[in-house]
């Protein structure tokens, strides 16, 4: 990745994959990351999301937990694996202390219980933006 | 039990669930209910105190589980299809717990309900799979029956017109629609007979009464033969109003349509009908609007009417006005028309308006047009896309839609997805009741001004987010007030229209001067100066053409809906109860009545004791208390020994100084003769009875049963530290005067509670008040007025010999409960 493609690099934003099999959320989150200048791609199916990111890495990554095939504990994993600098952040309409324990040991950045306010996952994102720029200032 | 062994053994089987409860009550037994092996004593009353918790507990919950999927509607939350399945089967199972605690309380007195809740939840489980409609099977709907999520049924433009007619009471025709039901059999068949026996009869029955009760004789008549795959052929037709002309032409129609798709024989099942059966709009003008008027505008953000009169297919007039309040004109064009031919107005070119002008040729006044394009934008905010509506303009007459679908997206004009530019900040704060983007001009409003006089797209800005001001939201493009938030009732109607707005913004009827042209962004927080209306796209709101939406309209129309309000009326009755929510209100009020009958009918001797309560006016009470409601202790308690804290803020406003008047009443002969019925009631009831003032309290609710005189007033109030759960609830009925005095006195019970925020509806005498998810100190306030009213208003409908009365006794009050110098926080304020 270039520097001027990370984030902060340049301003330029990050890259965002949403992967959710519900099709109302990818199609309401998308312009809302793009209204809010990530540029963003969307999948419902997490084959298809995997092998995008395989192809191409994402600076972050919103996943649904809960899904048909590859679920989202097991998605997370694979973009570690692939690249353990992406920043991600697990949405789910099934939200356990056991599974946000889970999520975090395996290094998500944050857990957010659906439903949520537009707003709280701009934020969390935001925040994840900057921690990750931090980062890469450090570094 | 015969009813209750037909429904399956499964989860929520109340025969699973018995154990459960019963186990759960203190000192209660694994015994059936109303055979507890400790009848005789204090068990039973804490096993009915169990139940009536049980109760308490799951109609709070559902509650709060109902308000959260009411906030879905306003666009602010992310939520997914699991979110609502899961939501709805909480509120399911909870509600047959309450189904399960009202029986075990009554000895079965009310198996019925397990019925109504099979049916309901079947209803539900069926909307979460994606089967059909229970209306399904019906071929024939009233087109004042049909809301947007009956689509399916439908057909697109049969709801969507039923739509803007039903919840925006635009103006429509009175109609019909042949749904897919009805035209499924002769698809099915291949049109092997012809009309098939149910469609003729439901048709005949919608004819008749187009034609008997509407006045009916020609009638319009669309249909539309849909694909597998979607594709849509429509045809348009008319035909005299009478059931052999409107089938045939039905028929013929659908012939037609098919025609275009040129299906093999055999094929037709496959394909899916609806048709629109409009009364036909008497002799005048027809005409388009467009939202958007795209390339005839240059692609700029303007409206489009065109209006041509009957019989004049050349003379078409085109209007261009802006999309927001108050819709100028910025272009016509009016087509030469005959100088003696009347228009809609009933006047002709030729005839002189004033000393030096005539009328004119155009069919449509700067008036009318502004009219037609603030329904139109008022249609387009409520379905959420840019849209055609056409309509008739009749002779003499008031412009009726006939139709309306969605404006196709032109490629020559890009959508423009951002909110317009507006000028600096006028205002910033405040929480989004619902999402979205509206301008307009600027209008103060007050809870009693006519939602007739406010004008379609302006800008409302109110002191408070009264429930008294949701008939204006239909007119709105978008609301500002300075109290309230997005949990109280007129966020609700907000959501219901999809108004955006903006509630509890410090400050804005200051900033936001009456006739200033502003924008509002509900999501940014902001009121900005100027600007233009924004145009509906496909963005991160959540549309009506959103699946998810249509299944959370109905599912909330299955949960959610209340049509059940007065327990004195005679269709107060499990059989009538059409959603969760009435079968959870029903069940709350036959315990309320189980428990004070069975305190009236023991006397004591089950443990039930009802403690006298002394109160520093004559107002005798007794107190039940289920847990927690006074300091321990056989004496009567004292108003220092009430710990519920609902119960406790009542007392202290029906003790208040100024409040029991003790002055006797003004009688005139006409109160006598009016309660002479009642007193020939009161002489033959139950002595025992009469006078009975009675409260169910624990610590964080309580019910309150009064009856004052002629009077009967309840009070049922949760109040705890979450604000999220608290609810309180408040009915008045009765009096000794006749019933135009009793109006009065409900009217000003009305005014006096729009004031605090309640939702009040009322019906001759009878007031019902509805408040919910309140901060607890402002719980308490309220009940505390609560108190005072119900002190104050004994026997005061026969003073009410005028309006003027009323408005006399409203200022009296407001007087001695030392509020008369808070009007201006009940909404009056002005700038």
């Amino acid at each position: 990745m270039l520097d001027n493609e990370r984030p902060g690099g340049e301003g330029k934003k990050p890259r965002i994959l949403v992967l959710d099999d519900e099709p109302i959320v990818v199609k309401r989150l998308k312009p809302a990351f793009e209204k809010a200048g990530y540029e963003t791609e969307t999948f419902t199916d997490s084959a298809s999301a995997l092998a995008r990111f395989t192809q191409r890495p994402f600076d972050i990554v919103i996943t649904d937990l809960k899904m048909e095939g590859m679920d989202g504990m097991a998605f997370l994993e694979k973009v570690k694996e692939l690249s353990p600098d992406t920043g991600c952040v697990i949405i789910t309409g099934f939200a356990t202390l056991d599974t946000a324990k889970e999520s975090f040991h395996k290094g998500a950045f944050d857990f957010v219980a659906k439903p949520f306010k537009l707003a709280d996952i701009l934020d969390v994102t935001k925040r994840l933006e900057e921690k990750m720029a931090g980062r890469h200032e450090e570094a | 039990m015969r009813k209750r062994s037909r429904l399956p053994r499964d989860p929520r089987d109340p025969r699973a669930l018995s154990d459960l409860y019963e186990k759960d009550a203190p000192g209660g037994s694994n015994a059936p209910p109303g055979e507890d092996k400790d009848a005789g004593g204090a068990g039973k009353a804490r096993a009915l105190f169990s139940k009536f918790r049980t109760i308490l507990d799951s109609n709070t919950a559902i509650l709060t589980a109902i308000a959260q999927m009411e906030r879905m509607l306003g666009g602010e939350y992310i939520f997914d299809r699991a979110y609502l399945e899961k939501s709805a089967r909480e509120i399911a199972d909870l509600t047959h717990r309450t189904v399960y605690a009202i029986n075990a309380m009554t000895g079965d007195a009310h198996l019925d309900l397990y019925d109504r809740y099979a049916a309901l939840n079947a209803e539900v489980e069926d909307i979460l799979a994606g089967r059909r409609d229970p209306g399904a099977g019906i071929p024939v709907l009233p087109l004042r029956d049909i809301r947007l999520e009956d689509r399916v049924l439908v057909g697109d433009h049969a709801a969507a017109l039923a739509e803007i007619a039903g919840r925006l009471e635009l103006p429509a025709p009175d109609g019909f629609a042949v749904a897919e039901a009805g035209w499924a059999p002769s698809l099915t068949s291949g049109f092997a007979s012809w009309p098939p026996r149910p469609l003729e009869q439901a048709v005949s029955g919608a004819v008749v009464d187009l034609y008997v009760r509407r006045g009916a004789r020609r009638v319009l008549i669309a249909t539309e033969a849909v694909t597998p795959e979607g594709e849509v052929r429509r045809t348009e037709t008319e035909a005299d109003c009478e059931a052999g002309q409107v089938l045939a032409a039905l028929r013929q129609g659908m012939d037609q349509a098919l025609a275009a798709f040129d299906p093999p024989p055999g094929d037709l099942a496959a394909f899916r009908g609806h048709s629109l059966v409009l009364a036909a709009p008497p002799e005048g003008a027809l005409g388009q609007i467009r939202t958007l008027a795209g390339p005839e505008a240059g692609c700029k953000p303007l409206l489009a009417i065109h209006i041509r009169l009957n019989g004049s297919p050349g003379a078409t007039d085109s209007y261009l006005a802006s999309r927001n309040h108050p819709y100028l004109l910025r272009e016509s064009r009016i087509a030469p028309k005959p100088l003696n031919k009347p228009l809609p107005d009933g006047r002709i070119p030729a005839d002189p308006v004033s000393r030096a002008w005539l009328r004119g040729s155009a069919v449509l006044t700067p008036d009318d047009c502004a009219w037609l394009a603030g329904a139109a934008m008022a249609a387009e905010r409520l379905l959420g896309e840019p849209l055609v509506l056409d309509f008739a303009h009749p002779y003499g007459g008031k412009p009726l839609f006939l139709g309306v679908r969605p404006l196709p997206a032109d490629p020559a004009c890009p959508a423009d997805s951002d909110v317009p530019e507006a000028g600096e900040i006028l205002l910033q704060g405040g929480t989004a009741a619902c999402l979205g983007a509206a301008s307009g001009m600027v209008i103060h409003v007050r809870e009693n001004d006519a939602a007739a006089d406010f004008p379609y797209g302006a800008l409302a800005v109110a002191r408070s987010a009264s429930p008294q001001l949701a008939p204006i939201l239909k007119r709105a493009s978008g609301v500002v007030t300075e109290l309230g938030d997005a949990a109280g009732h007129l966020a609700a109607v907000a959501r219901e229209y999809r108004v955006p707005a903006l509630f509890g913004a410090r400050g804005a009827l200051a900033a936001l001067p009456q006739g200033a042209l502003a924008t509002l962004d509900a999501e940014a927080r902001t009121v900005r100066r100027g600007g233009i209306a924004p145009v509906p796209h496909q963005g991160w709101e959540l549309s009506p053409s959103d699946p998810e939406f249509l299944l959370l309209r109905r599912l909330l129309q299955r949960i959610a809906s209340l049509t059940l309000t007065d327990p004195d009326a005679k269709d107060f009755t499990a059989d009538n109860c059409r959603s969760f929510h009435d079968l959870i209100h029903f069940a709350h009020e036959k315990a309320v009545e189980s428990l004070a009958n069975m305190r009236r009918a023991g006397k004591g001797k089950d443990g039930a004791k009802a403690r006298p309560i002394a109160l520093p006016v004559p107002l005798c009470m007794r107190l039940l208390d289920i847990g927690g409601a006074a300091a321990a202790g056989d004496a009567p308690a004292r108003i220092e020994d009430i710990r519920s804290r609902p119960l406790a803020a009542f007392l202290a406003g029906v003790c208040a100084p100024g409040m029991w008047d003790q002055a006797p009443a003004r009688f005139g002969m006409g109160d006598v003769i009016s309660a002479m019925d009642k007193t020939f009631a009161a002489l033959s009831a139950n002595p025992a009875h009469a006078g009975e003032n009675l409260a169910i309290a624990a610590r964080s609710y309580c019910n309150i049963s009064l009856r004052l005189g002629y009077h009967f007033s309840v009070v049922d109030a949760y109040l705890s530290e979450n604000s999220s759960k608290n609810a309180v609830y408040f009915r008045f009925v009765g009096g000794m005067a006749p019933i135009a005095a009793r109006a009065r006195r409900a009217q000003f019970l009305r005014n006096v509670l729009a004031g605090y925020d309640f939702k009040v509806e009322t019906q001759g005498d009878l007031v019902v008040a509805r408040l919910k998810m309140i901060e607890p100190a402002r719980g308490e306030e309220i009940l505390h007025i609560l108190g005072r009213l119900t002190a104050f208003t004994r026997q005061r409908d026969t003073g009410l010999l005028s309006d003027a009365d009323a408005a006399a006794l409203e200022t009296l009050f407001l007087e001695k409960s030392g509020l008369a110098d808070c009007s201006d926080a009940k909404g009056d304020a002005h700038v």
